[in-house]
């Protein structure tokens, strides 16, 4: 409730206008069973007792005085293991109490649902003071007027910019402002299952580094009874996101680009790179038959050991390593193509504006995102990805705190050669590998993994799909 | 002789009941099956989950319920729901009588329009309506409140459609005595139509009970923070947290302790009360 | 001057009556929640639909642009079909398991209680509750049907993973939630009907069957018709199954038109779109529901 009052007060100070409105809604309430009551004045019987659901109204307080603490608000959407270590780390926050006038408060949401309240809330102004999420609707959340420029804060803040990596602050930065604070990046890379791998008879200290052994072990890992593939030596899902982030990642190898230069055509089907990519991804369910199309919950099945390799993401570590029974290692992706790349995606943390929000409390979230940022060993150690700050990677404790540091390897060492997807710009998310539902390369590409459509017309639906999303930018 | 002939008279009629009823019961059995499979996998051990599937539990454990009470604001998310559902139970048989009343028994011109106008509606799908419905309570801050909890619901045609059906059936001169009797129409309503029409109460009341204790879409969209999560939103959010989300292998057990605890309220509701369901339903289809 | 105004009211006649203007205070409360809660809303949503907005800043016109995009995008067929297809299953197969099980209840026996009691359970079960159950159920390797059906020497099922059966799977658990209520329904409508009746045909020489046909089924055709109107309306609009089951996966063989509605609006903001979309689904709902408006009143004459 205290994040309610001290919204009223501010807005008592500026313009009233929220709160007058609230009060004109409790007031048409109040008409409406007013006139019920007026009813019961023109009868014999004694006056009803009409004063059912309106009465909670009153309980909603009223303009509280100014105060001087802060409260800021922080909104997640970390959904496997990690978001218990993304927790940890907030409840740090207000233990430490660096600012003692800064409380943060910070909720946990379901990807889909965060993005929904997310933009509704700028719509009506009010959205949260911080986000931690990819770096997918920056570009949308600035369009729509929700963000704050961070530049000026930062340096008020004394947040050391220069310590980040370059491209990081590139890629989070709009038309020459920045706008992300990257707090890591995350590559995909391989689990491979251990005991598979020896059951198997296969040197799990030399992983699959191509396509052809890649193949080879995952053909070896597979179980099947009769038709059916019981483990999956190529842990796949038969449509979302496994498919598709594949693909993705194989078709770069191969040398495809999605978008020209300066991001106004679609180049995919330049080359015959994404057909070879797409058939690569058939043949695993086809050709090789070493995975099946069956499973739903990529997570689950590696954690049951129904699958061998898994191309994922760190965020998966701190989950896996406590599971029982299950032992594994992480290497890079295997090359397929002729150039070694991988996607990756970053997340950052961002803050809100809206019309009414002080320079003070601005000033107060920018202080909250620094003091994670300074802070974020124990996220890059044992949450999640590879950090974007110098200071960390050169610290000899990030490789011997926190996990294994050999589980985490592969994918801080992937970082040097990842693709990202197109992180500043508007609709961004639509042209994401690593995607699900009805977002624009499941849309088109599923349908292909599904044998209901034949590779080229899904390759042709996708840049048809994408180059419509551009135009639509453009107009 | 005669003893044992009324024996096998007896024996045969049980026999035929038996062949004729058994395969209904079977159908029956079957048929609460999920429910009790969810039960019974809320209370085996992790290891029993996934390896057998014992129809009766060898063991017994509450851990999952613990760890669902712990991770979760449970006894916030249960107020949350008991006083939304409560009050929109209240709301909406206050709301529906009135406008069933009149809309059954009073003569002034629109009435026919009117009504139609709220029956056609409900051929509209809600989520049409939703978005600028949720940008308003935005607008008017009050998302994160039982305002926004309690009030949209209110504007549910069923009650009254019950109400409007109920009141129709009754006897004219009912009325003509309560006029008699110097009672304006609101005292009729009050006095006579109302407490006839206890019936229709308590089916509507259970009705917009389970019915609003079990929605989602809606309190999904105007909880942002966890605390302002009705029963059935936060525990499928939770759920689905843990089924999709973490690596583990003891997903089950929990999500299954979590959804018993949404379900068992309205479960042991309507066992205590299910003739009132049952007349509540016939409410509607005989009268409609 | 207020007397005689009222004096003059009170005098009004409409159609032969004197106007009870009080009325007027009764549906005034509720009308009111209606207009703001219902209506607004939609007459919203209508003048959206032929504008372009995504949420933030101000709508801009583009005339029947919205409508053009859905008979250009690709998914519009595809989540058509399912729906329809989810449709073809849920409605037929409700009404008639539910006309079964009331017919055989109906004959009143001492199961005829607890056996009810068992089809209405899943009724009053939150949507969130019985998704997750049926998705263990379902679950691949370790679900209960697959390890069932494995026992008995059938090969596990991706129940809810593969286009061959998803649809099937989730109307199932739409049918096995409905028919309890449904039920209820068709056996106040038998109730209603006289027992002489078929006992009279009975000594006519009638057959069961006969009975059933002639009798039974045209006196039970108004609670018939509710039940298969209330049961279009909620197939269409399916939509709590699909998003926590399934998604719309895999490959958007479960996504319907509500699920789309949902996606379009709410996850990528194409408002005008989605409000466009739901305009089809209500005539889409309409149609249906006039037309068996029609069968059914051509069947009982």
């Amino acid at each position: 409730m205290k994040e309610t009052q001290l919204k009223d007060s501010v807005h008592s100070d500026s313009a009233g206008k929220q709160v007058l409105s609230r009060r004109s809604l409790i007031r048409a309430m109040a008409l409406g069973f007013g006139s019920m009551t007026m009813t019961s004045l023109v009868s014999c019987a004694p006056a009803a007792p009409a004063a059912p659901a309106g009465s909670e109204a009153g309980a909603s307080e009223e303009t509280a005085p100014a105060q001087e603490r802060q409260t800021i608000v922080m909104w997640y959407d970390l959904g496997a293991s990690d978001a218990q270590v993304w927790e940890q780390f907030c409840a740090n926050y207000n233990e430490v109490n660096e600012h003692p006038d800064i409380t943060l408060e910070y909720e946990q949401f379901p990807g889909g649902e965060m993005g929904t309240k997310i933009m509704t809330s700028i719509a009506t102004g009010d959205p949260p003071d911080i986000s931690f999420r990819t770096m997918n609707d920056v570009a949308a959340w600035h369009d729509a007027g929700g963000l704050a420029p961070l530049d000026d804060l930062m340096r008020t803040v004394d947040l050391d910019l220069d310590d980040f990596l370059p491209q990081y602050i590139e890629w989070s930065s709009l038309e020459g402002q920045l706008y992300s604070i990257t707090m890591d990046i995350l590559p995909i890379a391989a689990l491979i299952n251990v005991n598979h791998a020896e059951e198997a008879g296969l040197d799990i200290h030399n992983p699959p580094a191509d396509g052809p052994s890649l193949i080879e072990w995952s053909k070896a890992m597979t179980v099947k009874e009769g038709d059916q593939i019981v483990r999956s030596g190529f842990l796949m899902t038969g449509s979302s996101v496994q498919p598709n982030v594949v693909f993705g990642i194989i078709a770069q190898q191969l040398g495809a680009q999605p978008l020209n230069q300066d991001r106004s055509q679609v180049t995919f089907n330049a080359t015959d790179a994404p057909v070879q990519a797409a058939q690569w991804v058939l043949d695993t369910f086809d050709k090789h038959e070493m995975a099946t199309r069956d499973i739903a919950d990529r997570y689950g099945a590696y954690g049951q050991q129904v699958g061998s390799i898994f191309w994922t993401g760190p965020w998966t570590l701190f989950g896996y390593v406590n599971t029982e029974g299950l032992d594994f290692i992480t290497a890079p992706v295997s090359l397929i193509g002729d150039t070694l790349t991988t996607e990756a995606r970053e997340y950052g943390l961002v803050l809100f504006n809206a019309p009414d929000r002080s320079q003070e409390h601005l000033l107060a979230g920018a202080k909250v995102i620094k003091w994670f940022s300074d802070n974020s060993m124990l996220w890059v150690t044992e949450g999640r990805g590879a950090p974007p700050r110098r200071s960390i990677l050169n610290d000899p404790e990030y490789q011997s705190t926190g996990l294994d540091w050999q589980l985490r390897k592969p994918f801080a060492e992937a970082v040097e050669y990842s693709f990202f997807d197109y992180l500043n710009m508007v609709d961004g998310g639509q042209f994401a590998f690593y995607a699900g539902g009805s977002s624009t390369v499941p849309k088109a590409m599923d349908p292909v993994w599904a044998r209901e459509k034949s590779i080229e017309e899904g390759l042709a639906d996708l840049e048809q799909a994408w180059q419509k999303i551009l135009d639509q930018r453009k107009a | 002789m005669a003893h044992s002939m009324i024996n096998t008279r007896l024996l045969l009629r049980f026999l035929r009941t038996f062949i004729l009823w058994s395969p209904g019961a079977l159908v029956a059995l079957l048929w609460l099956f999920p429910l009790y499979w969810m039960l019974i996998t809320s209370v085996k051990p992790d290891r029993l989950i996934l390896t057998g599937i014992d129809l009766i539990p060898t063991e017994v454990t509450w851990d999952h319920y613990r760890t669902v009470v712990a991770d979760t604001p449970v006894g916030r998310w249960f107020t949350n729901s008991i006083v939304t559902s409560v009050s929109v139970v209240a709301g909406s048989l206050v709301l529906g009588s009135l406008t069933g009343f009149a809309l059954a028994r009073m003569h002034f011109p629109g009435r026919t329009a009117i009504f139609w106008l709220l029956i056609s509606s409900l051929m509209i799908p809600p989520e049409m309506g939703i978005v600028p419905l949720f940008i308003g309570v935005l607008r008017l801050d009050i998302q994160d409140s039982y305002l926004s909890l309690i009030v949209p619901p209110l504007a549910s045609v069923f009650p009254v459609y019950l109400y409007r059906q109920f009141f129709l059936s009754f006897p004219r001169e009912l009325e003509d005595a309560a006029a008699m009797d110097g009672c304006s129409r609101f005292g009729t309503f009050l006095r006579v139509a109302l407490p006839l029409a206890k019936p229709a109460t308590l089916a509507g009341a259970i009705l917009i009970f389970t019915g609003n204790w079990n929605s989602f879409l809606w309190p999904l969209l105007v909880a942002f923070k966890s605390e302002w999560k009705t029963l059935p939103v936060g525990m499928a959010v939770y759920t689905r947290l843990d089924i999709q989300g973490t690596a583990t292998q003891s997903g089950y057990g929990e999500a299954m302790a979590a959804v018993a605890i949404v379900a068992l309220p309205t479960l042991i509701f309507f066992l205590v009360l299910q003739r009132y369901f049952i007349e509540g339903v016939t409410q509607v289809g005989i009268k409609g | 001057m207020p007397d005689g105004w009222l004096a003059y009211l009170s005098r009004i006649r409409y159609r032969g009556r004197r106007i009870e203007w009080q009325a007027y205070l009764f549906i005034l409360p509720f009308l009111l929640i209606f207009f703001v809660i219902t209506l607004l809303p939609i007459f919203f949503a209508i003048y959206i639909s032929f504008n372009e907005w995504g949420i933030v800043g101000d709508p801009v016109w583009v005339g029947f642009d919205n409508f053009r995009d859905i008979f250009q995008d690709d998914w519009i067929p595809k989540i058509w079909g399912n729906t329809f297809q989810m449709a073809a299953l849920i409605v037929p197969g409700t009404v008639i398991v539910a006309l079964l099980m009331a017919l055989w209840i109906n004959q009143e026996q001492w199961l005829s209680g607890p056996i009810r009691t068992a089809f209405f359970a899943p009724h009053v079960v939150a949507i969130t509750v019985t998704a997750i159950i049926w998705i263990w159920i379902f679950e691949k390797e370790t679900g209960l049907l697959n390890v069932a059906l494995y026992g008995i020497g059938i090969p596990k099922q991706g129940w809810l993973t593969t286009s061959q059966w998803v649809i099937q799977s989730i109307s199932f658990v739409t049918i096995w939630q409905a028919v309890g209520f449904h039920m209820v329904i068709l056996l106040a409508g038998l109730k209603e009907i006289p027992a002489e009746l078929g006992e009279a045909a009975v000594i006519d020489g009638a057959t069961s069957w006969q009975t059933f046909w002639r009798i039974t089924l045209p006196l039970l055709t108004p609670a018939l018709g509710l039940v298969i109107t209330l049961e279009i309306i909620s197939a269409f609009r399916i939509f709590g199954q699909v998003y926590l089951m399934t998604g719309g996966g895999p490959a958007g063989h479960s996504a319907t038109i509500v699920s789309y509605i949902y996606n379009e609006g709410f996850v990528r903001f194409r408002l005008g779109f989605a409000a466009a979309l739901s305009l089809l689904l209500f005539f889409t709902i309409l149609f249906f529901t006039l037309l068996r408006t029609r069968l059914v009143r051509e069947q009982s004459h």
